[in-house]
């Protein structure tokens, strides 16, 4: 079954595209990882696909709905975003801000219901942040400030997740538990997540598939394995890239070789 | 420090209402002539019907009670009200701690409109009220009309550059009132009072001209105060969440000028008010909107009315002008908030 597929997308600011004819499925309970050298188009195809940004050709589905000629609020309910420098305001509580995350289920001026209450209150258990409910954000360490971003995306009951660098500015220990979380949350909600990353050794233990973009068209797709090779990297990125298996589970790891650029 | 402290702070609602109940017991019993609190009351209740509480002795007392203070006390009321109401809804739309109610246009446009009025004569009375108010309100709305229009994007209208429209078209808009007002040097004093938040007298009418641009506005305000919540995760995140951000920016940037260009028109431009008092209540009430905008009004309101207050009574005869007393009042009292809590309110 393909929870998500994008067939074809095409996308751009001021009618120039940055994304060409994107193919993408993101099946329920996977997660997929957006790779591939600066400005290739990776943030661009998340903002795209939250409506952000207008797509000018292609078709977004969503277990057969039409992605894309949903209202923003009929969106919201079925796709959440945790986006690259989500502001927090610092002086709301954790559960306040997690409770935002309800927004798409509330009327104009309703008060959030106990149901609410409840689904918040689960969203922060499953990113374990339950026990900073009633710290203000402003307080909180950055991987804490991630998590309670994620409790805020789940709060929303999505079948989607796109996590645009979900691990930028986080030190090794909160991006191996941020990704740790990411990949479970995938299989515990059976969610269709869809992650930009720059790191490809993360992308590699974390995504059950990689998608390498280059010049806004995906070069490759598969498992990481298969994608990572040191010639397709190394042509992609424009730098000399070396790809050894990893010591204890075999998994691609990606390094530099230290050599100069081919010319 | 949790977030249940703030629950300490459970009964401010009732607090800031019998503050503004005993300013404006204070506010109407004071001035040339005292008129006693218990006065006051058998004034009121001697208007109720069938009732015959006052003596003929408190006829005068009658006439500067109703006729005076109490539409004095009500317009200023009004306009504190609508100023740090609007401060606080532009500092939640637009994310930023610095604005406050004129910040896309509203007073220097306010200051033409008047300004044109004055310089040109037009000094005459329609509908039974001078026309300088009514010139203020229309000068106020047009210029945020702009200043909106100009910080057009294709579909979109950026905070950032309706900020830089505002400031833009404000500097002209302040130029063109200055040209005016020396080329006309017997209107420059008149002028330049209305512009120092000078109150003339004009009995009820001001104040039942104001109420409905107050109550539309505080109610399409108080109506989106959870959107200005998820506001404060920024617009991309609020329309990720299904809010209709560019709508809702025009929606409440409308409202928040009407409530503003009254408040400015009749009450006159008063600085501080719409900047200081929301943090005030932020840092006691919490960050909440839905919270916020209702303990504004009561805070706003009683707050001008004992600055006016002062205004009236520290030189007196000599009256003051309201904004310098918001000022020296106000900037302490915040400070002294600032230092206290130790974290961002914002």
């Amino acid at each position: 079954m393909n929870a998500l597929s994008i067939t074809g997308v095409t996308a751009g600011y001021h009618e120039r595209p940055v994304i060409t004819k994107i193919d993408l499925r993101v099946s329920r309970s996977k997660v997929v990882a957006l790779v591939g050298p600066n400005g290739a188009g990776k943030s661009t195809l998340i903002r795209a696909l939250t409506g952000v940004i207008p797509t000018t050709g292609g078709q977004v589905q969503l277990d057969g709905v039409n992605l894309l000629g949903l209202s923003p609020l009929q969106r919201a309910r079925r796709v959440a975003v945790v986006p690259q420098q989500a502001l927090l305001p610092e002086a709301f509580t954790v559960s306040e801000v997690v409770l935002l995350g309800r927004t798409p289920f509330l009327p104009l001026w309703a008060k959030e219901s106990a149901n609410d209450h409840r689904i918040s209150r689960a969203a922060m258990e499953m990113t374990s942040v339950h026990g900073l409910a009633d710290r203000f954000v402003g307080e909180l360490s950055g991987g804490e400030q991630q998590r309670v971003v994620i409790a805020r995306a789940l709060a929303q009951e999505p079948d989607v997740l796109l996590l645009d660098e979900p691990t930028a500015h986080l030190d090794l220990k909160h991006q191996n538990s941020i990704l740790t979380l990411v990949r479970s949350l995938a299989v515990d909600c059976r969610l269709s997540v869809l992650l930009t990353m720059h790191d490809l050794n993360q992308a590699a233990a974390c995504a059950h598939e990689v998608a390498l973009l280059v010049d806004g068209k995906i070069q490759a797709i598969g498992p990481p394995g298969e994608v990572f090779t040191s010639e397709r990297l190394s042509q992609a990125y424009d730098a000399p890239v070396d790809v050894i298996p990893h010591p204890h589970n075999g998994a691609p790891l990606v390094t530099t070789n230290g050599r100069p650029p081919p010319t | 420090m949790t977030g249940n402290v703030l629950k300490a702070y459970a009964p401010l609602p009732l607090l800031l209402s019998l503050t503004l109940l005993s300013s404006i017991v204070l506010a109407v019993g004071i001035g040339s002539v005292t008129i006693p609190a218990r006065v006051v009351a058998e004034l009121l209740l001697d208007r109720l019907p069938l009732l015959e509480f006052a003596e003929t002795g408190t006829r005068t007392s009658s006439v500067i009670l109703f006729d005076i203070r109490m539409p004095r006390v009500a317009l200023m009321a009004l306009t504190g009200a609508a100023l740090a109401t609007a401060g606080a809804a532009y500092q939640g739309l637009f994310r930023n701690p610095l604005a406050d109610p004129y910040l896309v246009g509203v007073a220097s446009g306010a200051g033409l409109g008047a300004t044109l009025a004055i310089a040109g004569g037009l000094d005459a009375t329609a509908i039974g009220m001078s026309t300088v108010p009514l010139a203020a309100f229309v000068g106020g709305v047009l210029t945020v009309g702009v200043v909106v229009m100009a910080a057009r994007v294709g579909k979109t209208t950026p905070v950032t550059t309706m900020l830089l429209a505002g400031v833009a078209v404000g500097a002209f808009a302040t130029a063109v009132t200055t040209f005016l007002m020396l080329r006309r040097l017997d209107g420059l004093q008149r002028a330049f009072n209305w512009m120092l938040g000078g109150y003339s007298a004009g009995g009820w009418r001001p104040v039942l001209t104001m109420l409905p641009y107050l109550l539309l506005g505080a109610v399409t305000l108080q109506l989106h105060a959870r959107a200005l919540n998820v506001f404060q995760l920024g617009e991309e995140q609020a329309q990720q969440l299904g809010v209709n951000v560019e709508f809702l920016k025009m929606l409440l940037v409308s409202a928040a000028t009407l409530m503003t260009a009254a408040a400015v028109a009749f009450g006159g431009l008063i600085g501080f008010v719409g900047l200081i008092v929301p943090h005030a209540l932020r840092m006691l009430g919490g960050p909440d909107y839905r919270r916020l905008l209702p303990l504004c009004m009561l805070g706003g309101a009683a707050f001008l009315v004992l600055c006016d207050l002062a205004a009236r009574t520290l030189l007196a005869p000599r009256e003051l002008p309201v904004g310098v007393i918001t000022a020296l009042t106000g900037t302490p009292f915040f400070i002294f908030l600032l230092r206290r809590l130790k974290r961002s309110v914002f």
